[in-house]
């Protein structure tokens, strides 16, 4: 496997630099707006807010594998409302029936037809509680719909939301009556993330906010979306056009090998990780500010993006992407 | 419809060969075109090289090697069509080379079928030159030029073509090593363990070691391949040396073709040969009659093969020559070159196979009147017993018991013996010349010692007119050690006739001269040894020079002369070495003979010709026990040793050198210190010079150029993973927040400039100005001295640097709150 042809470098950079340098400032803008927000909703935990806005830019569905009450919901709840679209969601159990996820067909006894009534995955943000705990039948039924971004039923096809985004979270601890999700599933997700415990100082903080704040705090879910439609879709589209160079893409495809050779690992990363690590680091040198991909970007978001996708036996696979990180050579400036 | 792609449809595309791979496989390339346009020049019957087709054939291949490299550079479809082309090419080529031949037969030239075929791959080089930028083409360009190389050896045993082959065996562990590197690259995760630049290095090193032996072994003079001490490679039964078995050589396990059909001396050969010289076998001549064509007009005494068959007719004794008799040091100029002997085919007296230098004895004088050498009575005493005896199935004719007590004695000093080979071609006379302290004699099937007859002095001669012309006459002699002699008092005594000296105050100046040579010496070797090294700085070789026709002791005008004048020809210092060792009480003579000179060894024919110009004079001083050891007083002339072994040489080297850094003592320590010095601030010279390159060419306003050098300052101090990019590493250094924004904004511009296309770059412009004067500030902030002592506090800094924040808060609220006091009063 080489890689990619020079002939077509995918880069709308000259739109993105010549044109409107205006509509990057307002992203800019746009895009601390929502970091200000999600850091209000989740205190102290700016390192995954970044990755979680790397995953939302990228357009990538993310896996919050954490435990319970450390505020999953709660980031997912603030970053529906920040990004403006409808909120779903899924509260995943054994009995959950793919018709639960994707809608179904009604018969309407008036009407005398059947009738599509639509499932949460129709929503903007979705967040598929306790996902493992669902059945293979009903995962895969989610992760289908995550991955085509439509839903068919009855042979029909119904397209879902353009920025449709996906917030799982997986209870590690629990084992009982789980079905773990199979490493090809694994696949569909752009990330994989652990928000942890908040800092001592930070849960102080918390809990004096709590103190004053009333016993409903559904108020602040209901404050005004910063993107306005097709907003955060213009933002993804110049996302997936910033500029990667040949070397950072062979630093790319290196780092595939590599996880692919290495001893410790089960499995390396597929082409379509790969992309999604490069879309990841687009969205990461976008954050950053910049029209181009540094191997800074490439490491940055490697640890969530690759930890996904790898298996390890023995050894944590953070441990291994460390290594392999450490081992192979970023192309020199 | 296109046919649907079977597997066979599928390729991958053409993968460019690494720079090093592709300039190893074209240095290949060239040797093997050298080698074969040296050999195909030669078998076409060219006299020599001919070096334009050489010069065009190198570089022929140097520019399809070049082309190739341009075009695997640009990579792409373009790379893929030409790789597929290079095989129809080579098919296209080899079938058009034998295609043609039936053409240029038919116009008169041509050739042979072998050669042709040779040809046809030698053509193929270039292409794989060429076609070697290209990954799948490298193996196949290795193996042709390995059949090509080789073919090139077989075809001319030509020392160019040796060497070729020498330079093609060097390339090729790196090229091996680079090749088995370069295919399993992709097996490892990382840039780790890769063989690199220490495996390059220790296989170019073996590589120069095996081009400096081939070159040795293959130069002219003094060669490895005559010091035998080294790898002797030669035929035998296997007795001696287990490693000496068979195969063709002239080392001393040589047996005789009559045990073992494969190992046969290379010289023992054409004794059979017809010519109008009388033969030595004389079976031919003796069973048949007179052959019409070769009408033989000389007889000379022959042996007869087969004894009881031919009887030996015409046994006609030879004048009994004794080889000169009279010789004086009075001699008038003589134009031109000395004596140039009859036939010019071939000018060489004999040829001489065999270590060289080494001296040949014709004729021995010692009775010196102040001008005449005549030979005296004590030589008259000195001929040599000759007895019969085989070994190996060899007839030697033995010239001294070396069981006899007195020599005996002498086996310390003396090596082993060794043979010398010496084939007479044009020297006329019956007169063997001998090297000193020879001991038998071997002519092929010569049984017989009454061939052979006694001279005085210790020379031998055949019993014929002169020697047979072409028949090896193989010689035993042993070498003195003079490492050895040193150790060695013996030298006294000797009969009163080899002290004579003729009275006369000119005789007590040269006796002084002496006396103040070897003064404070011990008596023996070393008094000897001085004479001889002293003699060689007193005078210069000059042999036009020629003494004054009514001098009468021209010796002692040559030793007592003005420092200026004292010239003179081999006679002079030999007769001037003989009268001092004389008028020290050392028993000496004066000898003539040839001088079998190693700068005319003939590597091809592992022999030295010796021609009437190396006729030569010596001295020899006679030890207890009858041994007489050369004594070689003349500038520019050597003796032979006994034959030393590489390892003695080396050991002897290693040995002398704490001797040469005693003497140059100062040198050496200033030297060593001053590399010592080089070595320890190599890094801050480095630093410096790359430093000064910056501020001159004005890069020092490139933000990526300030990056190389302050990248190659923080890898020189802070060693950290390959995998960490230029901001992990900052980071790592715990600067201040002033600094590490400043560096910060530098590796903006560099990234900028490396991962950014043109296009994209639109607003870098103003940011790399804005750093331009950041470039020598932050070299100056981050210079390496600086960042080695940061390396052993950034741990404690890094510690200390929130705690240092805090402080700097803590005042700065403080201050405030100063503030606030002050306004509130």
């Amino acid at each position: 496997m080489t890689t990619a042809t020079p002939d077509a470098p995918p880069t709308h950079a000259d739109d993105a630099a010549s044109g409107d340098a205006t509509a990057a400032k307002t992203q800019a803008a746009a895009i601390d707006l929502i970091r200000g927000r999600l850091n209000a909703a989740l205190r102290g935990k700016s390192a995954v807010i970044e990755q979680v806005l790397v995953c939302l830019l990228a357009q990538g569905h993310l896996l919050l594998e954490d435990l319970p009450g450390l505020g999953k919901t709660t980031l997912a709840k603030a970053l529906a409302s920040a990004v403006g679209g409808s909120f779903g969601r899924l509260q995943c159990t054994p009995d959950l029936l793919p018709s639960d996820v994707t809608g179904f067909n009604l018969f309407n006894q008036k009407s005398h037809e059947f009738e599509f009534r639509r499932g949460p995955v129709f929503a903007d943000v979705l967040l598929a509680d306790e996902i493992n705990r669902a059945t293979p039948r009903t995962q895969s039924a989610l992760l289908e719909a995550m991955a085509e971004r439509q839903v068919t039923v009855d042979a029909e096809r119904f397209p879902l939301s353009e920025t449709f985004f996906v917030i799982a979270t997986q209870n590690p601890v629990d084992q009982h009556g789980t079905y773990p999700l199979p490493e090809a599933q694994l696949d569909r997700f752009a990330m994989r993330l652990s928000v942890g415990y908040p800092a001592p100082e930070d849960e102080s903080r918390l809990l004096g906010d709590a103190i004053l704040a009333d016993a409903d705090s559904s108020e602040r879910s209901a404050d005004k979306p910063v993107l306005s439609p097709g907003e955060l879709a213009a933002m993804q589209r110049r996302v997936a056009a910033v500029e990667v160079v040949g070397p950072v893409r062979d630093y790319l495809v290196a780092i595939g090998t590599a996880t692919r050779r290495h001893s410790g690992l089960l499995l390396g990363t597929s082409p379509r990780g790969l992309l999604t690590l490069m879309r990841c680091a687009q969205a990461h040198a976008t954050i950053a500010g910049r029209g181009f991909v540094t191997p800074d970007d490439v490491q940055a978001v490697a640890q969530p993006v690759l930890g996904v996708r790898l298996a390890s036996d023995g050894e944590s696979v953070e441990t291994i992407l460390t290594q392999i990180f450490d081992d192979v050579p970023p192309p020199q400036p | 419809m296109p046919p649907e792609p079977t597997a066979t449809d599928v390729r991958l595309p053409a993968v460019p060969a690494s720079v090093r791979l592709h300039a190893l496989t074209a240095a290949m390339c060239l040797v093997a075109v050298a080698a074969a346009a040296i050999g195909i020049c030669g078998a076409d019957g060219f006299a020599g090289v001919d070096w334009l087709w050489l010069a065009g054939s190198v570089a022929l291949t140097a520019a399809a090697a070049v082309v190739g490299h341009r075009l695997a550079r640009s990579r792409g479809p373009r790379l893929d069509g030409w790789s597929d082309r290079v095989g129809p090419a080579l098919m296209a080529i080899y079938t058009g080379n034998v295609v043609v031949e039936p053409l240029i037969r038919a116009l008169g030239g041509g050739r042979p079928l072998e050669i042709l075929l040779y040809a046809g791959m030698a053509s193929l080089v270039p292409v794989l030159a060429f076609g070697a930028a290209v990954r799948r083409w490298v193996p196949v360009a290795g193996l042709v030029t390995l059949a090509v190389t080789l073919f090139g050896v077989c075809l001319l045993s030509d020392p160019a073509v040796a060497m070729a082959a020498a330079v093609w065996t060097a390339l090729v562990p790196v090229w091996l090593v680079v090749l088995t590197d370069e295919s399993t690259e992709g097996e490892r995760i990382d840039g780790r363990g890769r063989s690199g630049r220490r495996v390059a290095i220790a296989a170019a090193v073996g590589g120069l070691v095996l081009i400096g032996l081939a070159a040795a072994s293959l130069g002219g003079r003094e060669s490895l391949s005559l010091s035998r001490g080294f790898l002797a490679s030669s035929g035998g039964d296997g007795q001696e040396s287990e490693f000496a078995r068979d195969g063709v050589g002239d080392g001393r396990h040589l047996v005789p073709a009559t045990t073992m059909a494969e190992s046969f001396g290379p010289i023992d050969d054409a004794p059979f040969a017809k010519s109008d010289e009388p033969s030595l076998y004389d079976v031919f001549e003796e069973r048949y009659d007179e052959a019409e064509a070769v009408k033989i007009t000389k007889n000379d005494r022959a042996v007869a093969l087969a004894a009881d068959q031919v009887q030996q007719e015409e046994r006609e004794m030879a004048e009994a020559e004794a080889a000169g008799r009279a010789f004086s040091t009075l001699r008038s100029p003589r134009d031109g070159r000395r004596g140039e002997v009859g036939d010019r085919r071939s000018d060489a007296l004999f040829y001489v196979a065999g270590r060289v230098p080494i001296h040949l004895r014709t004729a021995v004088f010692d009775e010196f009147d102040g001008a005449v050498w005549r030979t005296g009575a004590f030589a008259e005493r000195e001929r040599p017993t000759l007895t019969m005896r085989t070994v190996d199935e060899r007839p030697w004719v033995v010239l001294r018991d070396e069981a006899e007590p007195g020599y005996r004695d002498l086996a310390p000093v003396l090596s082993d013996a060794e043979a010398h080979a010496i084939k007479p071609v044009h020297i006329d006379g019956p007169l063997i010349p001998l090297p000193p302290t020879a001991t038998a004699i071997h002519i092929r099937d010569v049984p017989d010692e009454t061939m052979f007859r006694p001279l005085p002095g210790g020379l031998v001669a055949m019993d014929r007119k002169r020697l047979p012309k072409m028949v090896p006459i193989h010689v035993a002699s042993r070498r003195v050690d003079r490492d050895r002699l040193a150790d060695d008092a013996r030298f006294y005594g000797g009969p009163h006739e080899l002290h004579e000296l003729p009275a006369g105050p000119r005789t007590n100046a040269i006796a002084d001269l002496a006396s103040r040579w070897t003064d404070g010496l011990d008596r023996g070797w070393p008094q000897i040894a001085a004479i001889e090294r002293r003699l060689r700085k007193h005078a210069a070789l000059d042999e036009a020079a020629v003494a004054d026709a009514d001098a009468t002791m021209p010796v002692a005008d040559f030793v007592l002369g003005e420092p200026g004048l004292r010239r003179g020809p081999d006679y002079l210092f030999a007769t001037a070495a003989a009268v001092m060792l004389r008028s020290q009480g050392y028993a000496a003579r004066l000898v003539q003979g040839f001088y079998v000179r190693p700068e005319k060894f003939d590597a091809a024919g592992r022999h030295t010709p010796v021609h009437a110009g190396d006729l030569h004079t010596w001295c020899e001083v006679r030890m207890p026990g009858g041994v007489w050891v050369t004594i070689e007083p003349t500038p520019g002339y050597r003796t032979l040793g006994p034959p030393r072994s590489v390892w003695y040489r080396l050991a002897k080297a290693i040995a002398g050198v704490p001797g040469i850094i005693w003497q140059a003592r100062w040198a050496v320590a200033l030297t060593a210190l001053m590399l010592l010095a080089l070595f320890l601030t190599r890094h801050r010279l480095r630093d410096a010079a790359w430093m000064l390159w910056l501020r001159l060419s004005g890069r020092d306003r490139d933000p990526l150029a300030v990056w190389r050098l302050l990248d190659w300052r923080l890898r020189r101090t802070r060693p950290a993973p390959v995998g960490w990019t230029p901001r992990r590493r900052i980071a790592d250094l715990g600067l201040t927040e002033a600094d590490n924004a400043k560096l910060s904004r530098l590796i903006d511009a560099v990234e900028r400039s490396a991962f950014a296309s043109a296009a994209a770059d639109g607003d870098a412009k103003d940011a790399t100005a804005a750093d331009v004067c950041n470039g020598r500030d932050l070299l100056a902030a981050l210079s390496l001295g600086r960042l080695r002592g940061r390396t052993a506090q950034s741990a404690t800094s890094r510690e200390l640097e929130p705690l240092s924040a805090a402080v700097r808060r803590g005042d700065r609220a403080a201050a405030k709150s100063d503030q606030t006091k002050e306004t509130a009063l």
